[in-house]
C-alpha cells in the first residue's frame, strides 16, 4: 500500500465520516462501521487509521465540546477534504469495476 | 459521576500513557462514551473488561511507536553511535548476546501464539455469551450430554419467563457424515446434527438459500445444510444446489442452504443436519445468554431458571452447570497451557540473567575504559545511558531475532499439527497477531530491566581514579561478586527448568513408547460406517462384514483379513466391567477398554493367546457370548493364571442393556490403547459374529506390491455401491496420526529444554572467558613460577565451574520437586541423572576454550607489561 492508496479499513472510515458529517467522531465512527459491517472494531485501530488519514491531509478534524457522557472531554469532529473525497470517489470506482459482471457469483 | 460508570482506574490510566498527550481528550473521551453505553446495554462487568481490552489494544499499539519515536531525543546521537560501535567491537560478545535474547524471546512468543489461539472467543461473542450447558449429578458427575426432551422443555420456556430471551440449540457430533448423490461420487466429511437455534444464536447467515426452521415445519425430506467449500467441491459453487436431494448418513436429505466457509461449529463441521429422531439420543446443548445484563448475573439467572424446570421435569434433581462454549471445548484440567507458561517465564529471566552477565563482563573488562571517561569529564548519568544504550540496541537486535524465529516456530508447529489430521476448531487463527508482539515486547522490556539495570547499576560506582592507576593497582576488583550471583542464579534456573523439562519429557516418551508392542508390518486399515437407515440391525451388519472379508480373503496374495471396532493402539470405548465373585461390593466396577473383535485379530497383530483359546467359528451369534481378557486386565483383577471360566458382565451401555460373556481365553497386552501412564491398560474382546458395532475396521495383510487399495474399493462397491470410503491407510500411519498432540507436546518441551541448556552455557562461556582474560596476570604471575599448562587449565576449570555447582545444589533439587507436582508416572532413573550430567559435560566444553587460551599466557609478556 503506497502513500496515496486507500486500504480497506481506511476506505470505510472514509464513507464512515462522510455518512456521519457533520458529527462524525471516533466514537460515532467505530459504531457506525460496527453496526453496518458486524466486525469488531478497536480503538487503537480507528485513531491510527484517523490519524493517518488527517497526515495524508484526506480528512481535517476540528475540536468541538464535550458533554457528560464523554467525561467533558473535547470531541474530534472529522470532515472530508476535498483530495479525500477525489480519493474515496476514485477507490469506489475501482471497487466497482472490479466487481462490474460478477453479481450472480454468489446467488445474489 | 458514580463510581459504577466510571472505567477501571487502571486500565484509563494505560490508555492515557499510551496516546499522545494532545490527543488525550479525544481518544479517552471515546472510550469512556463508548463505556458509558456498553454498562448501560451489557453491565459494568462485562464494560469493564471491554474497557480494559480497548486499553490493552492501545498500549500494545502505540506504546511501541512512542518509544520509538523518542529514542532520538532520550539518547544523544554520539551516545547511540559509541553504543554501536563498543558493541562491534566486541562482536562474539554481542553475538552471542543477541541470539540468546533470539532465542529467549522466540521460544515463549511463539508458545503464547499457540496458547493465546486457544482462547479467541467464538466470531460475533467477543464476550462469550455462548455458553455451554451441563448437568451435575449429586455425586458430583457432569454430564455434557442432555436428554432431548429436557432440552425442548427449556427451549420452551427459558427464552420466555423471567423476561429473559436466552436462546439454546441443541447438536450432536456425527461420526465422519457419509455424503452421496448431487454430482460427485460418495465421500465423508465432519458433521453434526443441530438444530435450528444453533445456528440462530451463533448469529450465521447463509451465503444462499436458508437455515432449516425447527420442529420439520417444512414437510418433506429432513434438511442438510453444507458449508461453503463443500458447495464448491460437490457444486462448483453452484446456486441450483439448493433443493438437491444428497445421501447423508444413509438417508435422502435435501440441502436447505450454504454456509460460509468461516463457520464450523462445533469444531471444523463441513455438514450440519436436521435431526430427525432426536428422542432416543442425548444432546449436547448450547445456549445464548441474554443481552443487557452482566455475563456472570446472566449466567447465574440462566442456571437457576433451568434448575427449576428440570426438576418438574426429572425425578433425580440435577445442577445446572453453564460453562463459556470456547472454555468448555478446551477443557479445565488442561494444564499444558500453564507448564508451558510457566516454562517460558523461566527461560525469558534466564535470558535476562545470560545478557547481564555478559554485559557485567564487559564492562568489567572495560573499566579502565569507564573511569577514564569519568576522569575526563563525563558525568556518571553519560555512563549509564551508554549502557543502557547497548542493551537497548541488543534487545531490538534480539527481538528481531526473536520474532522471526517465533514466526518460524509457529508456523512448523501448526503444519504438523494439519498433517497429523488434528482438528484446529474453526474460530481459531494461529497467528503472531499485535498481542503476541504485545508479549514479546513485553519479555524485551523485562529482559532490558534486568540485563540493562544490573551493570547500570555496577557502573555508576566506578570511581574515576581507578583508570589512571598503573594496571594491576586497581583499587579492588569490582562486580566479581555480582557477577559471580548473577552467573550462579542463571545455572541454578537453567538446572530448574533443565530437570522439570527433563521429567516432563522422560514422562512423554515413557508413554509413547509404550506404542505399537504388535506386528504392523504391511497391514492396511480403512473404517466402515454402516448407517442405520440401510443397517437396521446386527444381522444386516453382520452380513456385510462377513461378505466383505470373505471377498478379500479370496485373493490369493491377502493373507490375512481381520475386523476390529477400533484399531490397535487407538482410542476406543471404554465401559465399566464386573467379573462375576470379584467386583462385588463396589457399585461402579472398574473401567476397561472393550473391542469387539473377529477370530483374526490376534493372528493378523501377532498377539499370542497364553491361555485357553482365541474366538472360533463356534461363536456366533446364536451361542453363548464369549470373552478374551488381556493379561493387564486378568493381573488388574486378581484373576491372574485362573480367569478361564469366569464371567463377566460389560455396561449396562447407553441402551441400557449389560452384557454377560464367560472369559475363554487371556492374550497379550497391546492390542488396546498403550497411552495410559501406569502401565498397559485392561482390555476385553468381544466375539464381534455376537456382537456387531455400527462401524468397523478391515485390516487386511497382503503380500508386498498387490494393488490392494483397488481391491479394497471394487469389493466394498460390489457390496454396497453407496457406501462411502473413508481414508485407507497403513496401521503404522494410523498410530502415527494418534500420536500427533503428544509429539508435538514431547518436542515443545525437549526444545524449551535445550533453548535453556544453550542459553546457560553461552551465558558461561561469555562471563567465564571475560573472567579469566582479567586474571591474565595473576596467571603469568603462576606461570613464570612454574606453573604447569595443565594445571592451569584444570584450576581455571574449577574456578570457572563454581558457578555449576552453585546452581546444580540449587537447580536440580527445585526442579525435582516443582516436577513432582507436574507429574504423575514414576520417573526413570535416568530423568534424575541426565540434567546435571548434561550441565556439568556442557560447561566444561563451555571453559575449555577460555581455560586452554588463558594457559598460554606468556609469563615474560606479562611481567614485563606489568
Amino acid at each position: 500500500m503506497g502513500r496515496h492508496s486507500l486500504g480497506e479499513f481506511e476506505h470505510l472510515v472514509m464513507v464512515a465520516v462522510m455518512r456521519l458529517r457533520p458529527n462524525a467522531y471516533g466514537a460515532s465512527i467505530i459504531e457506525e462501521i460496527e453496526g453496518r459491517t458486524g466486525r469488531d472494531v478497536s480503538q487503537a485501530a480507528a485513531y491510527l487509521t484517523l490519524k493517518r488519514l488527517e497526515g495524508k491531509g484526506w480528512i481535517q478534524g476540528r475540536q468541538e465540546p464535550g458533554d457528560e457522557t464523554r467525561g467533558y472531554r473535547e470531541r474530534r469532529c472529522f470532515e472530508l477534504t476535498t483530495e479525500g473525497r477525489t480519493r474515496l470517489g476514485r477507490s469506489r470506482t475501482e471497487i466497482a469495476s472490479m466487481w462490474e459482471g460478477m453479481a450472480g457469483e454468489f446467488g445474489a | 459521576m458514580s463510581g459504577s460508570s466510571s472505567p477501571p482506574r487502571l486500565a484509563r490510566w494505560i490508555a492515557e500513557v499510551s496516546t499522545p498527550r494532545e490527543d488525550h481528550a479525544q481518544v479517552l473521551g471515546d472510550l469512556h462514551e463508548r463505556f458509558v453505553r456498553r454498562v448501560a446495554s451489557r453491565g459494568r462487568p462485562a464494560a469493564a473488561r471491554w474497557y480494559w481490552l480497548q486499553a490493552c489494544g492501545l498500549g500494545v499499539s502505540l506504546i511501541p511507536r512512542r518509544v520509538l519515536n523518542s529514542i532520538p531525543r532520550l539518547i544523544a546521537p554520539g551516545t547511540l553511535r559509541a553504543a554501536f560501535r563498543a558493541l562491534l567491537r566486541s562482536p562474539q560478545e554481542s553475538g552471542l548476546a543477541v541470539v540468546t535474547l533470539g532465542i529467549g524471546i522466540a521460544a515463549p512468543t511463539g508458545m503464547f501464539a499457540l496458547a493465546d489461539g486457544t482462547t479467541t472467543s467464538l466470531p460475533g461473542d467477543p464476550d462469550d455469551r455462548v455458553v455451554s450447558v451441563h448437568l451435575v449429578d449429586r455425586a458430583g458427575r457432569t454430564n455434557t450430554t442432555i436428554p432431548w426432551q429436557l432440552f425442548r422443555v427449556w427451549n420452551a420456556n427459558a427464552s420466555t419467563s423471567n423476561g429473559a430471551h436466552s436462546s439454546f440449540g441443541a447438536y450432536r457430533l456425527s461420526d465422519r457424515v457419509a455424503v452421496g448423490g448431487g454430482d460427485s461420487s460418495a465421500s465423508r466429511y465432519r458433521g453434526a446434527y443441530a438444530t435450528a437455534g444453533v445456528f440462530d444464536l451463533l448469529q450465521v447467515r447463509p451465503l444462499v438459500g436458508r437455515i432449516y426452521p425447527d420442529g420439520q415445519h417444512h414437510g418433506g425430506l429432513p434438511a442438510v445444510l453444507i458449508r461453503e467449500d463443500v458447495w464448491e467441491e460437490r457444486f462448483d459453487r453452484d446456486p441450483a444446489a439448493i433443493g438437491t436431494v444428497l445421501r447423508v448418513d444413509g438417508a435422502d436429505h435435501v440441502v436447505f442452504g450454504v454456509l460460509p466457509l468461516g463457520f464450523g461449529f462445533p469444531s471444523d463441521e463441513r455438514i450440519w443436519i436436521e435431526p430427525v429422531r432426536a428422542e432416543t439420543e442425548s444432546w449436547r446443548v448450547v445456549g445464548r445468554l441474554e443481552e443487557g445484563m452482566g455475563s456472570a448475573a446472566a449466567r447465574e439467572n440462566l442456571a437457576a431458571l433451568l434448575e427449576r424446570i428440570a426438576e418438574d421435569e426429572q425425578p433425580v434433581p440435577q445442577r445446572v452447570e453453564l460453562e463459556g462454549y470456547t472454555e468448555a471445548y478446551f477443557g479445565r484440567e488442561d494444564d499444558t497451557a500453564r507448564r508451558v507458561g510457566v516454562v517460558s517465564l523461566l527461560l525469558v529471566l534466564i535470558t535476562a540473567a545470560n545478557v547481564a552477565s555478559i554485559m557485567l563482563a564487559r564492562g568489567m573488562a572495560r573499566s579502565r575504559e569507564t573511569s577514564t571517561r569519568l576522569a575526563m569529564g563525563a558525568s556518571r548519568g553519560q555512563v549509564v545511558a551508554l549502557v543502557l544504550t547497548e542493551v537497548l540496541l541488543l534487545a531490538v537486535a534480539g527481538t528481531v531475532l526473536g520474532l522471526l524465529a517465533g514466526r518460524l516456530a509457529l508456523k512448523g508447529m501448526v503444519d504438523y499439527l494439519t498433517r497429523q489430521a488434528t482438528v484446529i476448531p474453526y474460530w481459531i487463527e494461529f497467528g503472531l497477531g499485535a498481542r503476541s508482539i504485545g508479549i514479546a515486547a513485553s519479555l524485551t522490556l523485562l529482559a532490558l530491566l534486568v540485563a540493562g539495570g544490573v551493570p547500570a547499576a555496577h557502573f555508576s560506582k566506578v570511581h574515576a581514579g581507578d583508570g589512571l592507576r598503573p594496571r594491576g593497582h586497581l583499587r579492588r576488583e569490582r562486580g566479581g561478586r555480582v557477577m559471580a550471583t548473577v552467573v550462579g542464579l542463571e545455572i541454578a534456573l537453567s538446572c530448574f527448568l533443565l530437570s522439570l523439562s527433563g521429567f516432563i519429557v522422560g514422562e512423554s516418551t515413557t508413554t509413547l513408547r509404550r506404542g505399537a508392542s504388535f506386528a504392523t508390518d504391511g497391514v492396511l486399515t480403512g473404517q466402515f460406517v454402516l448407517e442405520r437407515a440401510d443397517y437396521p440391525d446386527p444381522a444386516a451388519r453382520r452380513v456385510f462384514f462377513k461378505r466383505l472379508s470373505e471377498k478379500m480373503r479370496s485373493d490369493p496374495d491377502v493373507r490375512e483379513v481381520s475386523l476390529a471396532s477400533a484399531l490397535p493402539g487407538k482410542e476406543g470405548m471404554v465401559d465399566r466391567v464386573r467379573v462375576a465373585n470379584i467386583d462385588v461390593e463396589s457399585d461402579r466396577p472398574p473401567l476397561a477398554q472393550v473391542r469387539m473383535v473377529d477370530r483374526a485379530f490376534f493372528r493378523t497383530l501377532g498377539l499370542t493367546v497364553a491361555e485357553g483359546r482365541s474366538f472360533s467359528s463356534e461363536d456366533r451369534a446364536d451361542a453363548p457370548p464369549v470373552s478374551v481378557v488381556n493379561r493387564a486386565f486378568a493381573r488388574e483383577r486378581g484373576i491372574d493364571g485362573e480367569a478361564l471360566g469366569r464371567e463377566i458382565t460389560v455396561g449396562p451401555a447407553n441402551n441400557g442393556e449389560a452384557l454377560e460373556a464367560t472369559i475363554v481365553g487371556v492374550v497379550d497386552d497391546g492390542g488396546v490403547t498403550p497411552y495410559r501412564r501406569s502401565g498397559p491398560s485392561p482390555g476385553v474382546y468381544l466375539s464381534i459374529a455376537q456382537v456387531s458395532p455400527r462401524a468397523a475396521y478391515l485390516m487386511v495383510k497382503a503380500e508386498g506390491g498387490v494393488p490392494l487399495l483397488q481391491l479394497w474399493r471394487e469389493n466394498a462397491a460390489s457390496i454396497d455401491p453407496y457406501l462411502p470410503l473413508g481414508p485407507v491407510m497403513t496401521l503404522e500411519e494410523s498410530l502415527r496420526r494418534g500420536r500427533g498432540a503428544a509429539t508435538l507436546y514431547l518436542a515443545v518441551f525437549m526444545g524449551l529444554g535445550a533453548a535453556s541448556l544453550l542459553v546457560a552455557l553461552v551465558g558461561l562461556y561469555g562471563s567465564q572467558s571475560s573472567m579469566l582474560a582479567r586474571r591474565v596476570r595473576e596467571i603469568g604471575v603462576r606461570r613464570a613460577v612454574g606453573a604447569g599448562t595443565a594445571q592451569v587449565v584444570g584450576q581455571s576449570m574449577l574456578i570457572g565451574l563454581r558457578p555449576a555447582w552453585v546452581g546444580l545444589a540449587v537447580g536440580v533439587p527445585a526442579g525435582i520437586l516443582a516436577a513432582r507436582g507436574v507429574i504423575t508416572a514414576t520417573p526413570h532413573p535416568i530423568t534424575y541423572l541426565l540434567p546435571p550430567f548434561l550441565l556439568v559435560g556442557a560447561s566444561v566444553v563451555a571453559l575449555w576454550r577460555p581455560a586452554r587460551r588463558a594457559a598460554m599466557t606468556d609469563p615474560m609478556e606479562v611481567l614485563r607489561n606489568g
